[in-house]
């Protein structure tokens, strides 16, 4: 059984290429059959807003996010997360995650990427 | 604890510039030092540090040296003879085999 794996994002899609980075190398891990685990937390929810012109590296985003959705992979979003605008409208699979499960989560993945 | 045989696999995805350069250098040298198979991955931002002669030198003593094909591409850096240019599923296999991996982001 290939290790689990939790990719945490915390880098902000709205000035950084990174989540857009961190959500490409989570794709390529899923396809490689690693069970994986994405966790969206501060800014880093906007990677589920509507409005891709407003983050870096966009439409990448969209891409990735969708395709990861198809894979069967939740996104798992801190749940103190506040969207601004519309967010989410095509209902990509998330579950909003408490800083107890959090904890969980990052314990019990055996791969830890973090960004 | 005889180390040797054993596997390593470092992710670095930061700028040269970031301290986590000298992590990972360091961490190569002591694995390398101790016998273990060392898998380095260069990907995003971690490419630009291709170039640096502490990398290469890691490849010279032994260590494996990885660089994300599309990351380069995207920074204008060519393929060459200085790494294995690779895509993800590389990096899967990394994840994977290694019986330790760390990733400096």
């Amino acid at each position: 059984m290939p290790p689990a794996v939790l990719v945490l994002v915390t880098a902000d899609p709205e000035v950084s290429h990174r989540a857009n980075e961190a959500i490409r190398i989570a794709l390529g891990l899923v396809a490689g059959e690693h069970p994986v685990t994405v966790l969206l937390m501060g800014p880093a929810g906007k990677c589920l807003a509507d409005e891709i012109d407003e983050l870096v590296d966009g439409d990448d985003i969209l891409r990735h996010r969708e395709s990861l959705a198809r894979l069967g992979v939740t996104f798992h979003v801190d749940a103190s997360f506040q969207p601004h605008g519309v967010w989410n409208s095509t209902a990509l699979p998330t579950a909003p995650v408490s800083i107890e499960e959090i904890g969980e989560l990052v314990a019990s993945a055996q791969r830890h990427l973090v960004f | 604890m005889d180390l040797r045989k054993r596997m390593l696999g470092i992710l670095l995805s930061t700028k040269p510039e970031h301290p986590n350069l000298v992590t990972a250098v360091g961490l190569c040298r002591e694995a390398l030092n101790r016998g273990i198979d060392v898998y380095l991955y260069l990907v995003d931002d971690g490419v630009y540090a291709l170039d640096r002669p502490e990398i290469q030198d890691l490849s010279l003593r032994g260590a494996k040296l990885f660089a994300c094909a599309y990351g380069a591409q995207r920074r204008g850096i060519p393929l060459s003879e200085k790494a294995t240019f690779c895509g993800l599923v590389v990096l899967s296999d990394l994840v994977e085999g290694c019986e330790r991996f760390v990733a400096l982001n």
